[in-house]
């Protein structure tokens, strides 16, 4: 026999051998998920991992609002400016941040004042700040380009972080967080239990603060400021027409009235509610109203550590309740002593994320520790809030709002039922056509469906070598697989049997048919994985998947039929007066003779 | 076992070929109107939403069900699943509502108790924003432009002029087709759904590829035969292949219709149907309109047409 015949059949051989091997690990999770860890040493580290639509999860993708990272920088840099031109003597009447347009416009007085503040800005914000336009007493400033994009950049990689770090601390086991697009954070968590509370975790900003609440060292003074501003809330609120439940979110409510008492409040204050829970009845909140001070604040990033602790009851009488203690920085705890001693007396307000979560008043200087009261409520509820309130102190705030806008949960017996329902597809699906091929072609059927088997085989062993994803539409892309490498085949064993009926001898129907069906093979096979490949350019979490696998089965299909069937047609059809009928019946083949 | 004998049948498909092109216009219209009236039934992926997948441990109704939902969510509807009757598929329209989870989550607990094995369970939940959808619809539509596009220009670099048009009409043919199936039925047009119509892209031009690259070999051999002849030889010639190779994947994809489960079912149910679409239009749509695109760009026979 022909050497080279030889050697492409074991070459065929070894290549099902090495496959099998590689796809051991793959089946042991596909069945015993459980006990995947358990699996010996010597099998290969190649196991596809299981997509989230079979192993059960939490697939979420977030929004991240960086217009609004903008803005706020922005706003930094137009009070920064303010400060400048105060200290540089330059004439001006108003800086207006302009946030849909990312603009900065400055109304100045006085000849020259524009060439001033165009030299200050190019020489102080030099290459952050550029100016776009300006006549005689107005200039306009924005940010440049680079220095815009190095803001984005940063805030989604800071949110990044910060939700890596949150998840980290919660304890899921292999999250994937990871960039989405320009503005988007994608996170999957295999088999989360809890996908709400955790989705409140991520979400939050944890933006903590701690504000003096003014003039609450005097009762008097304070409870006519607490009237005052009662009042004025409920006169804007029937001057606009609106109550607290107009709004889906208190945030919202509260910017409104901030709008709306602009004039009333004091300088540099600002409005922040907190929430009582009314003890006698469920779910029914209080909204109570504070001013607090915008310019006697200190930050929450200060905050080095942060546990859950036991208060001590109520004067050591009541049941004692989850709190959240604190530890200041270094750097911080200076500052906290010296806003303390100024304001001793004074209450100061916990906040975050806008919500007064306490309000005690200062009795001493605070320098390195505090504790953060939560809510009322059953002792589980505050104990789990707690806990999730500590972690998103110790991993930071978000640098952005961050808001949930696509979320899919799998349950985990769902993806149980999807690993059964696959696996019944594939078996009987490869069942019926081969006994379809075997009864049709015969012997030539019966190769085929074995190499179709090693082509299920290999397509398996390649995804596990890539750490590709198995999901139940990759599963899907098998079984159509398996129907394209049929069709593969059959062009083949149908142009062998026109070479039959042309009254070829044995070889030649082997050499024919699979010169012939190649090109034919190959082009039908491209144009499908032109729809595939554009699939995973489009593609989102499991579809990727699917055209992963058709791509694969597409390449391995090509080789198995034109390289591996026709080795095995080669090797065992290897003498010339070997019999090849391709399943056609005696009396057909008789009159070919004849 | 044989089923047909190429040297013996001659069955003259070219002697319909004018009245099957305009059942396949007639037919593609239809499939246009179906498009705009009733519409493609877009599912929570592109027009955003909430779609719940839920099990109930004890027997409940769409009815009740659809009481309970209804205060707290807008625009619900409820489905219940053929093959398990305490399944239902939950939907509901996006609103200004904090959170359409918590809504959701907080009215059948509301009714049924909390979430557990033995009260209900969440099987998949799917929550897109609307804006999110709205991104995703256009880059759906242009994967599927694309991708008819690159298979007209992949069909000429391997063909020739005379080949493009007809591999262009068969994909609009039998994407338009399968569209208004899509609207007639209500099938919901999901991810996976456009997942299957690229994968058909590419699949239902498979047995235009077979019968072009036929046409070409014999072409080259018989330079005296007409169009028409050359066409129903390629056809009679590689019509055992179809019927064999239609059938083996119409069993792929009724296995994961019936098999598969209820996240497959709506893949199964368009690749079916246009796998019947794509093996009739490389019949009745691609041989015509080769037919007509080698009168209109006549190419010189046997120099450009042989396989490269």
């Amino acid at each position: 026999m022909n050497k080279s015949i030889k050697n492409r059949f074991f070459t065929s051989i070894a290549i099902v051998v090495v496959s099998i091997y590689l796809l051991i690990p793959t089946m042991w999770s596909l069945n015993h998920p459980e006990t995947a860890d358990k699996m010996p040493d010597w099998l290969p580290n190649a196991a596809m991992t299981l997509g989230l639509d079979l192993q059960g999860g939490v697939h979420m993708v977030m929004g991240v609002d960086l217009d609004g990272v903008v803005e706020s920088q922005l706003k930094v840099y137009a009070s920064s400016i303010e400060r400048t031109l105060e200290s540089k003597g330059v004439k001006f009447t108003k800086v207006t941040p302009n946030k849909s347009r990312a603009l900065i416009g400055i109304e100045v007085e006085g000849a020259g004042a524009v060439t001033a503040v165009d030299a200050e800005v190019s020489e102080r914000y030099q290459q952050v700040i550029e100016v776009v336009g300006e006549d005689a007493n107005y200039i306009e400033l924005r940010l440049s380009r680079t220095h815009e994009d190095d803001v984005r950049s940063r805030a989604i990689e800071q949110s990044i972080e910060t939700i890596r770090n949150r998840i980290d601390e919660f304890g899921v086991a292999e999250p994937v967080i990871s960039r989405k697009g320009d503005d988007q954070i994608l996170v999957q968590f295999p088999g989360a239990k809890e996908p709400e509370r955790l989705k409140s975790l991520i979400g939050q900003t944890a933006k903590l603060t701690f504000q003096i609440v003014p003039d609450s060292n005097d009762p008097a003074k304070n409870s006519e400021l607490t009237g005052q501003l009662v009042k004025w809330i409920e006169d804007a609120e029937i001057a606009g027409g609106y109550t607290r439940e107009s709004f889906p979110r208190l945030s919202e409510y509260r910017e409104r009235l901030m709008v709306d008492l602009a004039d009333k409040l004091p300088k540099d204050t600002e409005i922040a509610f907190e929430r009582l829970n009314n003890p006698n009845v469920v779910d029914d909140i209080q909204l109570n109203a504070y001013v607090l001070s915008t310019k006697n604040t200190f930050s929450g990033e200060y905050i080095e550590n942060a546990f859950v602790s036991l208060d001590s009851g109520s004067n050591n009488m009541g049941p004692q309740r989850p709190v959240v203690s604190f530890q200041m920085s270094p750097a911080g705890a200076p500052l906290m002593g010296d806003m303390t001693r100024e304001f001793k007396g004074y209450q100061m307000a916990i906040v975050l994320d806008g919500i007064i979560k306490s309000a005690p008043s200062i009795n001493g200087v605070i320098t390195d520790s505090g504790q953060i009261t939560l809510g009322t409520g059953n002792f589980d509820q505050i104990s789990k809030e707690a806990h999730d309130l500590s972690i998103v102190l110790r991993a930071g705030a978000l640098p952005a709002n961050i808001e949930v806008q696509e979320e899919r949960v799998i349950g985990p017996s769902m993806g149980r039922d999807s690993i059964e329902a696959g696996k019944n597809a594939l078996i009987t699906a490869s069942a019926l056509i081969f006994i379809f091929m075997i009864i049709y072609y015969g012997w030539a059927g019966l190769i085929g469906s074995v190499a179709t088997v090693a082509n299920i085989c290999i397509i398996f062993a390649v995804l596990g070598l890539m750490g590709a994803t198995l999901t139940m539409p990759g599963i899907a892309g098998i079984v159509l697989t398996i129907g394209m490498a049929v069709d593969a085949l059959i062009i083949i064993f149908e142009r062998m049997r026109e070479e039959i009926r042309a009254g070829r001898t044995t070889q030649q129907v082997i050499e024919q048919g699979f010169s012939h069906a190649f090109s034919t093979i190959l082009d039908s096979n491209i144009t499908t994985a032109i729809g595939a490949f554009m699939l995973l350019q489009f593609g989102t979490g499991t579809i990727r998947g699917f055209s992963l696998t058709l791509i694969v089965g597409i390449a391995t299909n090509v080789f198995t039929a034109t390289f591996m069937t026709r080795s095995f047609f080669k090797y065992l059809k290897s003498d010339n007066d070997a019999e090849l009928t391709m399943g056609l019946s005696k009396k057909s083949l008789q009159e070919i003779e004849a | 076992m044989e089923l047909l004998n190429p040297n013996k049948i001659n069955l003259k498909f070219s002697k319909y070929h004018k009245p099957m092109l305009i059942l396949s216009a007639i037919t593609t219209i239809i499939a246009l109107v179906l498009l705009f009236a009733p519409g493609i039934n877009y599912g929570i992926d592109f027009k955003g939403g909430i779609e719940a997948h839920l099990r109930f441990s004890d027997k409940t109704d769409i009815a009740t069900l659809r009481t309970t939902l209804d205060p707290a969510l807008t625009n619900v509807s409820v489905v219940g699943f053929s093959d398990a009757a305490n399944e239902f598929l939950i939907t509901a329209q996006e609103d200004d509502k904090a959170s359409i989870t918590q809504a959701l989550t907080g009215a059948l607990t509301g009714h049924y108790g909390a979430a557990s094995a033995e009260t209900w369970q969440v099987l998949t939940m799917d929550v897109v924003g609307a804006k999110v959808g709205e991104g995703l619809l256009k880059s759906a539509i242009l994967a599927i432009v694309y991708t008819c596009l690159l298979i007209t220009v992949f069909m000429y670099w391997r063909f020739d002029l005379r080949f493009a048009p007809g591999a262009l009409f068969c994909i609009f043919h039998d994407l338009v087709i399968v569209g208004g199936f899509l609207a007639l039925t209500g099938i919901e047009f999901s991810t996976t759904v456009v997942a299957a119509l690229l994968t058909l892209a590419g699949y239902s031009i498979n047995d235009t590829v077979v019968v072009y690259d036929r046409i070409r070999e014999t072409e080259s051999k018989y330079l005296g035969k007409t169009k028409v002849q050359i066409v129903d030889y390629a056809v009679n010639s590689t019509l055992s292949r179809t019927i064999m190779t239609t059938a083996t994947t119409l069993v792929s994809c009724a296995v994961l219709y019936f098999l598969g489960g209820i996240a497959l079912r709506d893949f199964a149910a368009t690749l079916f149907v246009g796998i019947i679409v794509g093996t009739y239009s490389s019949i009745y749509v691609a041989a015509p309109v080769y037919v007509w695109a080698s009168e209109k760009f006549k190419i010189q026979e046997g120099t450009v047409a042989t396989t490269r």
